[in-house]
């Protein structure tokens, strides 16, 4: 029983004002405890009661506050929302010097595993902008709301975000950094995933017969089937892919030549920027290459491309460098070669998201193929010797 | 029963930092903080001092908490926490820092004293919302426990008005407190 509830029950009991259901609960609770019905019995008992609020209300509250604000820097911090990526690039570079006074400072030996600081997995989380107004913070300690002079835009209720009844269209923007994931829903009823370093943005409510967005970054969505309005997502590079009720996976980030879109369940359109399209089945993996203007569709097995929403990092015959990738945006690290062929070597990859780096790294390392070396927040991969 | 104010006035803290919901929170806590630490500790100045120590650690660093309701609990635990920690001995070295309520750790006595401090929050609450000078004279009687010609004194009132004032201030708390301050009527008119 939760002791605050349990206290409101108590309170409504002794104002008389709780319901047979409170009364039920409180009576079930003093039964067949002694000292619970002592305790209750005490709450009423009048000598007992004034003795105890004698000594309550012997703290001055008002007495403490003053010596509370005088004693403390109570001074307002505006809450900077630029602030905690500032921190960690401080962090990281604090990391870097560091690594680099340690490298320069003492004969660093190379063949021992240097895995011993360990890198934690990214967290739930994204940054919300309606209009390029409001910008709120989307974690589990965050409750608001957003409103404009037509009403309720927007709920945000321990991070999850829902929708106001305002009518009038407002842009929203929902990203999410490096070394988060987060999910949400669309006003359609449509479910987003969002991996590292993604953004998703779109009107709400939608505009006319249309539901449109805008993805970068590593997308899942499951969209609710209305015939009557298609859905439309943008990518970068104005390829677009045109849906009805379907599941799929997209992974198109701005700093990446090649576009991959996997189909889990029923069917989608791939329209390139320049004119091209192709319907995609369940099973398929579409990729385009921007650099060459060059699209390739094969039947695929799904799960490597979707595992991540699942929490795994599944590969299958990947290259490192693919691998590294996804992990540098995960874990918020960078990584070096020191000899570009290591990036094509390949490797089968089925791990929890969850676990440190160095776990991972250390999976890696046992097939002796590659060697890793963190300095703070950066990974140095060579051959294994 | 949390009130709706004090209830925004936390998620408004935890999500703005802003001090005015802060210092709502700190006044609407506070003393029941002070009398549930009180079950640990004898000396009353570490009791404000823990108490204290707790609201410019939650002000310095906001906790980050599912939802706004836990922030209530964690306010018990830090007390808690920082009381025994006080307590301890050498023989006994385990330090408290679980911030939330584990009840199964809890003994009975401090779940009843947490129970204790919250109600009476809502007993003063209903003293605090007297007519201004029924609550005065029912305050300075009961709970400074001055006589009635002293309180007259301090009030620049007569005896009479004293009395009425008291008696005015029982029969409305009798009435918002049904099962409360029937007894003290009769033993004390």
């Amino acid at each position: 029983m939760n002791l605050f509830k349990l206290s409101q029950i108590i309170t409504k009991h002794l104002r008389s004002q709780a319901s047979d259901d409170e009364e039920s609960v409180l009576k079930k609770w003093v039964q067949d405890d002694s000292k619970k019905q002592e305790f209750l019995k005490g709450l009423k008992d009048e000598s007992s009661l004034i003795r105890d609020l004698i000594e309550y209300n012997r703290y001055d509250v008002s007495r403490a506050w003053n010596r509370f604000e005088g004693n403390s820097k109570l001074e307002v911090k505006k809450r900077n929302l630029l602030l905690p990526l500032l921190k960690v690039a401080a962090v990281a570079i604090l990391f870097i010097s560091i690594g680099l006074a340690v490298y320069i400072l003492t004969d660093v030996s190379v063949t021992n595993p240097k895995l011993s600081h360990s890198i934690t997995p990214g967290v739930s989380g994204a940054i919300l902008h309606v209009d390029d107004q409001d910008v709120i913070e989307l974690t589990d300690s965050v409750t608001t709301e957003v409103k404009n002079n037509k009403g309720l835009i927007a709920k945000v209720e321990a991070g999850q975000l829902s929708y106001g009844d305002n009518v009038d269209p407002v842009q929203m923007t929902v990203e999410v950094p490096l070394r988060s994931e987060f999910q949400f829903v669309l006003s359609d009823g449509t479910k987003v995933w969002m991996n590292a370093g993604s953004k998703v943005n779109f009107m709400h409510p939608f505009n006319g017969d249309k539901r449109e967005i805008y993805a970068e970054g590593e997308v899942f969505l499951d969209v609710e089937k209305d015939k009557l309005r298609p859905f439309l997502v943008t990518l970068p590079t104005s390829n677009a892919i045109e849906v009805l009720g379907t599941q799929f996976n997209i992974k198109a980030y701005p700093d990446e030549n090649i576009q991959q879109t996997v189909l889990v369940e029923g069917s989608i359109l791939w329209r390139s920027n320049n004119g091209k399209e192709r319907i995609i089945e369940p099973g398929q993996l579409l990729q385009a290459d921007n650099s060459t203007n060059q699209i390739n569709v094969n039947t695929v097995d799904v799960y490597p491309h979707i595992a991540w929403k699942e929490g795994y990092f599944v590969y299958e015959g990947e290259t490192l460098e693919n691998i590294m990738q996804s992990l540098c945006r995960w874990y918020g690290v960078e990584v070096d070669y020191q000899e570009e062929v290591i990036k094509d070597l390949h490797f089968s990859v089925d791990v929890r998201r969850y676990s440190d780096l160095n776990e991972i790294l250390s999976m890696l390392q046992i097939t002796e193929k590659v060697y890793f070396e963190i300095n703070g927040s950066n990974i140095l991969v060579s051959k294994h010797k | 029963m949390e009130s709706e104010e004090i209830i925004k006035a936390v998620k408004n803290f935890l999500l703005r930092h802003d001090l005015d919901s802060f210092k709502m929170m700190y006044h609407h806590y506070y003393r029941s903080l002070c009398f549930f630490a009180r079950e640990y500790l004898k000396d009353d100045n570490h009791v404000e001092d823990i108490v204290q120590d707790v609201f410019s650690q939650i002000w310095e660093k906001p906790p980050k908490l599912e939802h706004e309701s836990k922030l209530q609990g964690y306010l018990y635990a830090m007390v808690r926490n920082k009381s025994l920690n006080v307590l301890r001995t050498n023989d006994h070295l385990q330090k408290y820092q679980q911030h939330e309520i584990n009840y199964e750790t809890w003994e009975d006595d401090e779940s009843l004293r947490l129970i204790k401090s919250e109600v009476y929050r809502e007993i003063m609450a209903n003293i605090e919302n007297l007519p201004e000078r029924a609550r005065e004279v029912f305050k300075l009687s009961y709970l400074t426990q001055l006589r009635e010609h002293e309180i007259a004194e301090r009030l620049n009132i007569s005896v009479n008005s004293v009395k009425t004032h008291k008696k005015r201030a029982r029969s409305i708390l009798k009435n918002e407190l049904k099962h409360l301050f029937g007894l003290l009527l009769i033993l004390k008119l």
